[in-house]
């Protein structure tokens, strides 16, 4: 697996995610952030109304599961409030915050995963004999789906930014702490992926 | 036209795959305050709540987008593991040479 990358980023990230963050906005965001850091907790709560929303669907639809999705955006408002004297403004905070969610819920999902994995051992070891799944979801869009969550990590997570959550390239690029080629890269190889799991319907799609 | 089908059905389940429901703004914010009021905090280096644990390449530079990397490690620390560790195998030493056979171990031709 591809480690989270960590090192400084050089392209452009001047604008922040999803709160039509300028020149203006990022001195508003200074003012917000020394306000939170002199222990204003009216500023905490404003700051966490403008971004949790999408943090919180982000962290939904990597996660499909509300209770997760909830604790992993806690969990980066935690982290976000508990390190906000560290962050030097090098990035907008949109940015800062997306990429600690991120990095919170696939580090989540895996320990979820392999705590999912072993009571899943145990189920089948009872359901032997059970029929494919296939066999039971022949519907284009159910396999299209468990082609999605069958998706290599980083894949799936520019996928889903990108196709379903809106996010640009650039965006992705920023919190991914990738160049814009790798993001859009990651997303052809993710659709291409997709195509190759509908071989089955090879008549209208391949 | 096959291109067509598939990006507008790709487009379709991605808008309904793990589709949120509204964000349950208050229920979280209660979360935070009330993990925060448990000191239920992010501990760096802590392989259980640290994100960045088994990263160890990682920019530790505040103001990355990995801003929850551990704190910089400082020189001395290293040091002292060095030489608890040289300690360690210098006692190791004595410790066999008391209990290894005293006398003369040399064979005869």
């Amino acid at each position: 697996m591809q480690p989270f990358p960590c090192s400084p980023v050089s392209h452009d990230r001047t604008h922040g995610i999803g709160t039509g963050t300028d020149a203006r906005g990022r001195v508003d965001e200074r003012f917000l952030i020394r306000r939170i850091l002199q222990g204003d907790a009216a500023a905490e709560r404003e700051f966490y109304d403008m971004h949790v929303d999408r943090i919180y669907r982000l962290s939904y639809r990597m996660t499909g599961d509300d209770e997760l999705a909830r604790e992993f955006t806690q969990e980066t408002f935690i982290r976000a409030f508990d390190r906000l004297a560290e962050f030097r403004h090098e990035a907008a905070v949109s940015t800062w915050l997306h990429a600690i969610a991120v990095s919170v819920t696939l580090n989540g999902l895996r320990r979820h995963r392999r705590h999912a994995a072993r009571e899943t051992e145990l189920e089948d070891a009872r359901h032997l004999g059970a029929p494919p799944v296939d066999a039971i979801e022949p519907d284009l869009k159910s396999r299209l789906k468990r082609a999605i969550d069958a998706l290599p990590e980083m894949y799936r997570t520019v996928f889903l930014m990108h196709d379903a959550e809106g996010y640009t390239h650039e965006e992705i690029g920023a919190v991914l702490n990738v160049p814009v080629g790798t993001s859009k890269a990651r997303l052809a190889r993710a659709r291409a992926r997709l195509r190759e799991a509908l071989s089955d319907f090879a008549e209208e799609f391949a | 036209m096959k291109e067509d089908r598939f990006e507008a059905l790709l487009r379709d389940v991605a808008s309904e795959y793990n589709s949120p429901p509204a964000t349950p703004r208050e229920e979280i914010w209660a979360g935070i305050q009330s993990r925060r009021r448990r000191g239920d905090v992010a501990i760096a280096g802590d392989p259980a709540r640290d994100i960045t644990a088994g990263d160890p390449a990682c920019d530790i530079a505040a103001g990355d987008p990995r801003p929850d990397a551990s704190a910089p490690r400082t020189g001395l620390g290293r040091y002292w593991r060095w030489g608890v560790g040289m300690a360690a195998v210098f006692a190791l030493g004595v410790g066999l040479g008391r209990l290894a056979p005293v006398g003369n171990t040399t064979r005869e031709p």
